[in-house]
């Protein structure tokens, strides 16, 4: 006989058997989805982990003490908040050994659903083109030229596109460009200049609604570049020491990134725990899905035998089978995971509550080729361990077992 | 008989999904003074699927001939245009962060799509069935 006949008769065995293919199938459906899923979303933490450190441009952030967690919800999550204190901060950090480089930034909440503001509460970043060292550089990897007065960069979560115009506050702005995507609170902020940021809180409605006095020497918080050599755990701490009395507080970024990185670190040791127990769940009821059906098949190999097939064409049928069922479990779970990821996308980053970008097309195939892999190879399993049991076997024991 | 029925189930399931889950179970935006444009598109939903739930009832309860292969095409555009009005037709909020976005929509993408593969797959065995008994 010959190989291809391998091959149909595991077509008739698989077809003329629905439910009990169907189930096998389910298994590795099951498997391959929850394999991909997991893989995928690891995959995007440590991206959005990438892209956070690469964002945030700078090792320590000054902030009034009270609303640490505003800053960090702001920059994270992209919850907009209103914070502020004395500019005059700036001068008395920029003095502080070690330091290199600072940078103020201006945040305001826009207003939910208000007269004055467009769309949904976001988060106006103000910067100073001048000094700034963080958002420029980020800036300049996408739009050449300076940004000019009147004129915004927006995140890539905000809905409105280059050319448009949005109002905040009264005021009118341009959008010169939309932004990469950062998989952190950035995709959800609007940038302006630190000077059309005053202007807008010294506007009609930003006087009313805003809560701060315009007159300039307001910032939100201060950024800050430490020297080459400088221990950004020391400058944290003799900044709090010196002014930590004022309500003034020092978040370094490693801090930050160590707390990130913890949540991430949690998250794949879930998802890693929950792929090696679906993989063996799957791989049992398989490999017993596969033996009790060979079991019940005993006198139809036994008859196979005697009419003269040999035991490498019972176990190319059987790896057959076990091909087809898994290759289209494989295909089917990792097709259907694809397709819930892209379509939940959103939602999973924001229940994630860490920095998280889509993956990828390499990475993506990289997970493709692991998940296939697996259940590939765990249908190979369940049905050599399937085929040595029957042949081992002679032809007349198994007619009579039959 | 058993295709009838699972059919006019799959069609109720399909219904209560259009109809009631963006108001009980992934619920969409909160409605405010303004009438967004995902509250047009949920509205045009649930009158699309109290038509789907009646189709499928009457799929149980009629004995017509081809009532199934009638039913599975009415369903089939169903499912299309299920899918166009959110995305295409009437649209949603430009946030892509705002519940319609993140959770309502994508349900219902998928949850049509499912029913737009059963309903090609019966009307497919229809044909043949159709094809067979000629």
């Amino acid at each position: 006989m010959k190989k291809e006949g391998a091959l149909k008769i595991a077509y008739y065995n698989a077809t003329c058997r629905v439910f009990r293919s169907a189930m096998m199938m389910f298994f590795v459906f099951m498997m391959s989805f929850t394999t991909y899923t997991f893989s995928y979303i690891s995959y995007g933490t440590q991206n959005g982990m990438e892209s956070l450190s690469k964002r945030l441009g700078a090792d320590i952030a000054v902030v009034p003490g009270r609303y640490t967690y505003l800053v960090e919800n702001a920059l994270f999550r992209g919850e907009p908040c209103t914070i502020y204190f004395e500019s005059e901060w700036i001068q008395k950090i920029k003095l502080i050994e070690g330091i290199e480089q600072v940078t103020p930034q201006l945040f305001i909440a826009t207003l939910n659903g208000a007269d004055c503001c467009m769309g949904q509460s976001v988060q106006l970043i103000g910067f100073d083109p001048v000094t700034d060292f963080v958002v420029r550089p980020w800036i300049e990897e996408n739009y050449a030229g300076e940004l000019k007065d009147g004129y915004v960069y927006i995140g890539n979560s905000i809905a409105y596109e280059k050319g448009d115009t949005v109002t905040y506050f009264g005021t009118e702005f341009k959008v010169t460009g939309k932004l990469e995507k950062t998989g952190m609170g950035y995709d959800k902020s609007i940038f302006i200049k630190m000077d059309d940021a005053y202007r807008l809180a010294n506007s009609k409605y930003g006087k009313n609604y805003l809560a701060f006095s315009s007159d300039g020497n307001l910032i939100s918080t201060i950024v800050a570049k430490t020297k080459k050599n400088a221990d950004t755990a020391d400058i944290v701490k003799e900044i709090e020491e010196k002014y930590g009395a004022y309500d003034v507080a020092a978040i370094s970024t490693d801090t930050f990134m160590k707390t990130i990185s913890q949540s991430i670190n949690k998250f794949s040791n879930i998802s890693n725990i929950t792929i090696v127990l679906n993989i063996i769940t799957s791989m049992v009821a398989l490999i017993s899905l596969f033996s009790i059906t060979i079991n019940e098949r005993k006198k139809e190999f036994g008859i196979l035998f005697s009419i003269g097939a040999d035991r490498g064409l019972i176990f190319r049928t059987i790896l057959c089978e076990a091909f087809m069922i898994t290759g289209i479990g494989t295909l089917s779970g990792s097709a259907f995971a694809q397709i819930i990821l892209y379509f939940f996308q959103t939602l999973i980053h924001e229940s994630l509550d860490i920095p998280y970008l889509s993956i990828s097309i390499r990475q993506n195939l990289k997970v493709i080729g692991m998940v296939s892999a697996i259940s590939l190879l765990t249908g190979i399993i369940s049905a050599v361990h399937s085929t040595y049991r029957i042949c081992s076997a002679e032809a007349c024991e198994l007619i009579k077992e039959g | 008989m058993k295709n009838k029925s699972f059919i006019g189930i799959a069609f109720i399931v399909y219904a209560l999904a259009l109809a009631v889950g963006p108001y009980t179970l992934y619920q969409g935006c909160e409605k405010g003074d303004m009438l967004m444009a995902c509250h047009k598109s949920l509205s045009i939903l649930l009158g699309l699927g109290i038509l789907v739930g009646i189709i499928g009832i009457l799929v149980i309860i009629t004995k017509l001939k081809n009532v199934i292969l009638i039913s599975n095409i009415i369903g089939l555009v169903a499912g299309v245009f299920a899918i166009l009005i959110p995305s295409v037709i009437v649209g949603g909020c430009k946030m892509e962060t705002m519940p319609c976005r993140t959770t309502t929509f994508p349900v219902i993408y998928v949850v049509s799509g499912i029913f737009i593969v059963i309903n090609l797959v019966s009307i497919f065995f229809q044909l043949k069935q159709f094809k067979g008994s000629k």
